[in-house]
């Protein structure tokens, strides 16, 4: 699932770490996502969109989806 | 809760157990002690290696439910490689014990080639998602 976590990061000035703490996940799972090796539970996904004041699909997109 | 608190919380469990389990092998495996010690209290002595076995497995448990998501989700995948490799491994050696004259591998070496096997695991793991095993 591809994302824009990368750039709304950025956007706001934040570090991987700093996202993580804010998140309550390690770095390594705010690399992991932004990467698109992981994909986020429904929750974590719901706490993102909160923390940058958008909806899930706005971050997320479903690839699958998109190319249909 | 964070996954730093949640490392912690392993940490403080993991560490003394750890100790638990070394002191409890080093007594269990001295002959000196094994000599003068009355054999019922042999029975008591091997108990406490694996009082330390418990309390790191249970701070492994408790960290793995604690941790984020995807640390669970890397940590578990190093686990079942862990189980995988040394079942693969038991069923081979005590087949080979069955039929072939191979030496009889001790049970006391599942607990070490578990970790062995599962701290591959968790190095190839945190290698491919670029994530460090928390665990080692």
């Amino acid at each position: 699932m591809q994302n824009t976590l990368k750039n709304l990061r950025a956007d706001k000035g934040l570090s991987q770490q700093a996202l993580g703490d804010l998140l309550d996940v390690s770095r390594q799972s705010v690399n992991a996502i932004e990467t698109g090796r992981y994909d986020p539970s429904l929750p974590l996904a719901f706490k993102i969109a909160r923390l940058f004041d958008c909806a899930i699909e706005d971050i997320f997109k479903d690839e699958a989806h998109t190319d249909a | 809760m964070s996954p730093k608190l949640a490392r912690m919380r392993y940490m403080k469990l993991f560490i003394p157990s750890m100790v638990l389990y070394v002191v409890g092998i080093f007594l269990a495996s001295t002959e000196l002690i094994l000599n003068i010690l009355p054999k019922g209290a042999i029975y008591g002595l091997v108990v406490i290696p694996a009082i330390g076995v418990f309390g790191w497995i249970y701070a492994q448990m408790r960290f793995v439910r604690e941790t984020d998501e995807f640390i669970r989700k890397v940590q578990i995948e190093a686990i079942l490689y862990g189980v995988c490799a040394l079942m693969c491994v038991a069923t081979v050696w005590g087949l080979l014990e069955f039929y072939t004259n191979v030496p009889k591998l001790p049970i006391f070496f599942a607990l070490p080639g578990f970790y062995l096997f599962y701290g591959l695991a968790g190095a190839y793991l945190g290698w491919k998602n670029k994530a460090i095993c928390s665990m080692l």
